[in-house]
This record gives C-alpha cells, structure tokens and sequence, in this order.
C-alpha cells in the first residue's frame, strides 16, 4: 500500500490489511466520510460477532471427555516410563526408527554412519591406490565428502523446484477464481494438496535428517519427495501452458 | 487462545505434569481447553460429530507427539493441530464435494433478502473458501500470510476471500446496508 491519504477506493485493502498503520489511515478516512464510517462499523460488527459466535459454541459432549480420558489411561503407562527414563512412545511418521533420547539417537547416527562409511570404505578400497595411509582418516573424509555431495545435490534440487513453482503459481491461484468451472477449480484444488502433503512429508523427512544427517533411507526418501513434488509440477505446467 | 502469559504458563504446567502421567492435571488441561477448541472446529467444520472427532485427534496427537517434543505453548500447539485437522477435513471436503453436501452445517440455507437470518446461518451459508477465511482471520487471529500457507491460496486471495466474505454476512444481516458512493 501506498502511504499517502486513503479515500473510499482503498476501503476494501485497508479494511482487510493486518498491518495496524493501514487500520490507522482507514480510521483517519473514515473520521471525515460517513459513508465509510458506516461501512468501517458494519465490518467491525460482523468480525465482533464472529468472536462472540465461537466463544457462544456449545460445549462437547461428556461423551468426548470420557473418549478422551480413555486415550489418556491407554497412553499413561508409556507417558510415566518416557517421563522417568527418557524414552520416547512409539508413533513416529514414515516408517524412521522411534527418535529416542539424546543417547540413542547418537548412537542411530553412528549406526548410519557406519552403514554409509562401511559401503563407501569398500568402494574406496577397490579404487584407493595401494599406498593409502591411515584407512580410518580416509573413511571420515569419504563419509563427510559423500555428504556433502548428497546435501549439494539436494539443494539444487530444492532449487529447481523453486522455479518449477514459481512458474505454476499462476495456474495454481485459478482455482481461487470464482469463474472457473467447478470440476476444474476441484482440479486444480487437487494438486495443491498433493503439494502441500508432499510439503509437510518434505519437511518431516528433513527434520528427520537434521537429527541423522547420515542417514541413508532418509536421503533417499528426500529425494524421492522431491522428484514427486517436481513431477507435478512438470506435468501441471505440460499440460496448462501459461498463456 | 489466551495470550495471558499467566494462563499460558498455567496451561504449560498442566501440559508438563500430564505428559508425565498426572490424570488430574490432564483432566484439568482438558476443561481449560477443549471447550474453546470445540467452538473453532464447530463453526469452521460445522458439523457437531466431525468437531468432536477433531478435539479427540487433536489430544490424542498431543500426548503422542509432545512427549517426545514438547512445545513451548502447548495452548498454542493444540490449538494450531485443531485448526489444521479442520482444513484437512474441509480439503477433503472440496476433493470430493459429495462429502461436502453429507456436512453441510445444519440448517444452512443460502440467504434470502430481506430476511434476517442470524450469523450461525450467515456464516454458514457463506462459500467454501470465504468461511475459512473469515474464521481464521477474524476469530482465530490469524495473518493473511499464515492463512494462505495454511489454506494454499495467495495472500491477495485470502483479503479479497475475507472482504467478499464480511460484505456477505453483512448483507445477510443487515438488508440495506450504506454501500452506495461516498467523497474520497
């Protein structure tokens, strides 16, 4: 928004800003126009209302409570044994091992490490000149420099994605558009929530990894994700040009 | 929620002792809460039995996912996965909109001029998309840019849904509204 005086063409911006200076140049407006001052009261009272209907909502059930409660006593055994001895209850997405405490997850870690070091090794080993020294210092390089490489990879795959959607922003916000004919508004509307589940899996799998860096079944479901979320966006943007 | 840091923090310790087994506090963590999250996933999903489901998911995602990460506001938590559980049930309601007539909220009837219908039946008459947004943004308090995160719509879309969707609900109620003209 500009930040000059509002007139009555900017009511519908500023009446629906979140910054409170746009609310501030609207009041200001609305002090010296009735009919804006009768409009700016009328929203008020509908966002007034609004508030009042959800706190007026009748309460739940008993019924729920009691459903509730029950959940609770299923769990409490797991939530008292977590509390005293730091493991986690079971219930982690996408197959990964339980997260436990800050031990065994170092030792997840380790154990991955080792997978990944213990392939890389024997590949070093066929390849490695007979006169490599210090095979435990060549393992930690080739462990980290494999990372490195996985993690590169995955950025500029992030990247690319990036444009990918910047190009299907357009053809995505149509579904928004009050106009368009319902079976296609509802496709549209299909693809971006099997983006944002992609997302929401994209971010579980890196917070997996933030945790297991080297991980090697998390990497390879990274970039699993990552080729799904670029493949609809590849097909959308194949199939609806922009114009 | 509250942004009562006194309730917050109260909130947090009733959190806390039921994370480690204290029924009572869990009891109480349920009182103080549930009725609030109810009435949010009442008139976002208006649907009475879909609500209930909902606040059940949500306590039961708590106890499995906070003890292993408890979040700093848990009010804030179990308020923000409530919300969540409601736009995934309304998504699934637009990708298969049979669903969608089956949870019509009840008694919603699109609006008639010149009758006063009351908000419940204004707000529920309203088009998908304009609904949420007014909820979440006039009730929930959310910004326009955590909106169209959440609902995946731009956030010029999420203002002009909740423009379009205030200017309705105010027609509903009030039949003559000043609209016309106006001096810059």
């Amino acid at each position: 928004m500009t930040r000059g005086r509002a007139t009555c063409r900017d009511f519908p911006e500023l009446s629906v800003s979140d910054d409170p200076a746009d609310r501030q140049r609207l009041e200001r407006h609305a002090a010296g126009c009735v009919t804006c001052a009768a409009r700016l009261e009328l929203h008020d009272g509908v966002v007034e209302r609004a508030r009042r209907w959800v706190d007026e909502a009748p309460e739940p059930s008993p019924e729920l409570r009691r459903r509730v409660l029950a959940a609770y006593r299923e769990r409490a055994a797991s939530l008292a044994e977590t509390a005293t001895d730091g493991r986690e209850p079971p219930g982690r997405l996408l197959g990964f091992p339980e997260r436990a405490g800050r031990r065994s997850r170092r030792a997840g870690w380790l154990a991955a490490a080792a997978v990944l070091a213990a392939s890389l090794a024997t590949v070093a080993v066929l390849l490695a000149p007979s006169s490599t020294p210090a095979p435990e210092t060549a393992r930690g390089l080739l462990v980290s420099r494999a990372l490195e490489e996985a993690v590169e990879a995955e950025r500029a795959h992030a990247r690319a994605i990036e444009r990918l959607e910047e190009a299907a922003a357009p053809l995505l916000a149509r579904a928004d558009d009050p106009g368009l004919p319902a079976h296609e508004a509802s496709r549209l509307l299909a693809i971006r929530d099997r983006l944002a589940y992609l997302d929401s899996t994209i971010a579980e799998i890196r917070l997996f990894l933030d945790d297991n860096p080297a991980h090697p079944g998390g990497r390879t479901l990274l970039a699993s994700a990552y080729d799904q979320k670029s493949q609809v966006l590849r097909d959308l943007l194949e199939k609806e040009p922009l114009s | 929620m509250s942004d009562d840091p006194t309730q917050t923090a109260a909130v947090s310790e009733l959190a806390h002792r039921a994370l480690r087994g204290d029924e009572a506090a869990f009891l109480e963590l349920y009182d103080r809460l549930a009725r609030r999250l109810h009435g949010t996933a009442l008139r976002l999903l208006g649907n009475r039995e879909e609500a209930e489901d909902v606040i059940q998911e949500t306590f039961i995602t708590f106890l499995d996912k906070a003890a292993t990460d408890p979040p700093a506001n848990p009010g804030g938590w179990l308020h923000r996965v409530a919300v969540n559980q409601c736009l995934d049930r309304l998504r699934r309601r637009q990708r298969y909109p049979e669903d969608a007539i089956e949870a019509a909220p009840e008694g919603a009837a699109p609006p008639s001029r010149g009758l006063r219908l009351d908000l419940e039946r204004a707000v529920a008459a309203l088009p998908d998309g304009a609904r949420e947004v007014l909820l979440l943004h006039d009730v929930e308090g959310l910004k326009h840019r955590e909106i169209a995160e959440q609902l995946g719509i731009s956030i010029g879309g999420s203002k002009s849904q909740l423009f379009r969707a205030r200017a309705l609900v105010r027609t509903t109620l009030e039949p003559t509204p000043p609209e016309a003209g106006g001096a810059a």
